[in-house]
């Protein structure tokens, strides 16, 4: 990631001569990453008579300190985990309490953040270069149009398909089609990206080849990443905070931190056989498994 | 033609392509494209052959069903000693040609609009489905008011045959584009003019162009009635020629017959002509 970049939204983590001096005669609050207030969400089933709790009396936050971590919602499916992530991203809203990102309350699609979904969803009538530059173009940063093209570029060869790039998303397999998903996600230099199970529909060899890769990327890059996922062992690989959603409705939630300092930063794919790993996937898979805390309605 | 049947090509039939051990007549079998094309043509050659001898043979009367030689007489005759032929499929190109651009210059923006917003759909649904619903046929009275159906109310025919059709295609071509792909630009933070342009419009596309032929195959249906009705030699066209025919006298059977395979040619011909461009551009 250039430097340019990093300020975006990086700057208050620098602590820079002036600020400190600032800060210290008169402390403020720096805003959340992403704040959950109280949030409560509801969908109607098909016919809209019955009102299904995805989420009652939600709170959750990732804090600025912790800017640039890997913080993994971990849940079996349809728990409510991929809500969270609309709500972050906008594309839904909360029925009552307040989703805020990076300080900022969410009433429409967050600028803050950008998506990498479930599905394929490159663009088939646009080659792997112009899916990459679709996200860029859109927000028009950076202004140029050669600029834009070089990042793309730049992304691409950080996913490896650099020699792909006139191909069409048909012509590459399920993983590639998702690393373009994941360069044009990225090449946006946003602060906050999500991802929705981003690597569900994949074999386990190529799954595990994207996970070393996301985690290279998310070293070099320093966004803070929201990971969906209802794979343990790919929980606790590759968060530094694993969020666990038992069961609808979501109220409250167990949470297993400071993975880093427990299993390491750099963790191979071998780290799932060693002693402390397997404990911790059991002490998630025990916490899986609880009721909900929260009666249902 | 020799068979090589000799025992390994038949062990080759037998164990088959597609499905299982049934290599001829097998449920759904699959063909080659050169054995699709082989049997197509014994198929076209069986109905050929079968008309000649019935024709040339004397067992159908002539103005019932012409020889192959009075369909090419007459259709000579009408180029040669006429001059006809090709004014006529020139003129009537034009009018389906002219009554496309109106349809789609009106057809594509309504039908993405209905498609990207529901109040519009809402607002003109009913009456598109209403437009739909009156038989074209019907149409020709109304037109037959309003211009006499002379050139331009023939076009106008046309368009008032195919634009609610067109309407109702590219709005569902919208509509079948996948949601996911409105998501991802909605995420990144697309308005609603570049969701539509750059989204919606080239996702629909191929559905579109499939729209734009199927509204072409319908107005060359309805070109042969508008023709038919109120035509007149200054007004040329293939309808003209085909009713003309059945009335000159002479070698009427092999006029009618010759249009008739014309009118097809030309209509199979457009079809793979946008078949062919979909699989080249439009290929998503």
């Amino acid at each position: 990631m250039t430097e340019g970049s990093a300020e975006a939204y990086n700057v208050a983590d620098v602590p820079h001569p002036i600020l400190l001096k600032d800060e210290a005669a008169a402390p403020q609050p720096r805003p959340h990453i992403v704040e959950f207030k109280h949030v409560f969400k509801r969908f109607e089933d098909g016919r809209g008579k019955q009102k299904l709790d995805v989420l009652k009396n939600f709170n959750f936050k990732i804090e600025s300190k912790d800017a640039g971590s890997f913080v993994v919602l971990l849940g079996p499916s349809g728990c409510g985990k991929s809500t969270v992530l609309s709500l972050i991203s906008g594309l839904a809203l909360a029925d009552e309490g307040e989703v805020c990102v990076m300080g900022k309350p969410v009433n429409g699609p967050t600028p803050e953040s950008a998506t990498v979904p479930q599905a394929y969803t490159c663009y088939p009538w646009l080659t792997v270069l112009q899916n990459v530059e679709f996200g860029i173009d859109i927000i028009r940063k950076p202004a140029g149009h050669k600029e834009r093209r070089d990042l793309a570029l730049e992304y691409l060869k950080k996913v490896g398909l650099e020699d792909r790039h006139d191909a069409y998303p048909k012509q590459l397999s399920g993983g590639m089609q998702q690393r373009v998903a994941i360069a044009r996600t990225l090449a946006m230099k946003l602060p906050v990206v999500l991802m929705d199970e981003p690597f569900g529909a994949l074999d386990a060899q190529t799954r595990s080849d994207m996970q070393q890769m996301v985690m290279k990327l998310w070293d070099e890059e320093k966004n803070t990443i929201v990971f969906v996922t209802h794979d343990i062992g790919e929980a606790l690989l590759l968060g530094d905070r694993v969020v666990v959603f038992p069961a609808r409705p979501v109220g409250e939630v167990f949470e297993e931190s400071d993975l880093d300092d427990k299993l390491g930063h750099h963790r191979p794919p071998e780290l799932m056989r060693s002693e402390g790993f397997l404990k911790l996937y059991e002490k998630l898979l025990l916490e899986l498994k609880k009721k909900p805390a929260a009666p249902r309605a | 033609m020799v068979l090589p049947l000799n025992i390994r090509t038949l062990v080759k039939l037998r164990s088959g392509r597609g499905h299982s051990a049934h290599a001829r007549w097998g449920i759904r079998n699959r063909l080659t494209a050169r054995e699709d094309f082989v049997i197509g043509m014994f198929g076209v050659g069986t109905v050929i052959t079968l008309w000649c001898v019935l024709t040339y043979g004397g067992i159908i009367p002539h103005i019932f069903l012409p020889t192959p030689g009075m369909i090419w007489d007459g259709l000579v005759e009408y180029h040669t000693q006429r001059h006809w032929l090709f004014p006529a499929i020139g003129r009537s190109l034009w009018r389906v040609v002219r009554a496309l651009v109106i349809v789609l210059v009106i057809g594509i923006p309504v039908g993405v609009l209905m498609g990207a917003f529901s109040q519009f759909d809402a607002f003109l649904r009913k009456l598109v489905n209403g437009g739909k619903a009156v038989p074209v046929s019907a149409l020709t009275s109304l037109v037959v008011l309003w211009f006499n159906l002379d050139d331009e109310g023939k076009v106008a025919f046309l368009f008032l045959g195919a634009v609610f059709y067109m309407i109702i295609l590219v709005k569902n071509a919208v509509l079948n584009v996948n949601d996911e792909y409105v998501r991802v630009a909605l995420d990144i933070g697309a308005n609603r003019r570049q969701i539509i342009w750059r989204v919606l419009l080239p996702g629909a596309l191929p559905q579109i162009w499939d729209a734009i032929a199927v509204c072409i195959g319908i107005m060359w249906t309805y070109i042969i009635l508008a023709e038919i009705i109120n035509s007149s030699e200054g007004n040329l066209g293939v309808g003209y020629l085909l009713s003309t025919g059945a009335r000159l006298g002479g070698n009427s059977s092999g006029k009618v017959f010759g249009m008739l395979i014309v009118v097809g040619l030309i209509s199979t011909l457009t079809d793979y002509g946008l078949l062919i461009i979909r699989r080249r551009f439009f290929n998503w």
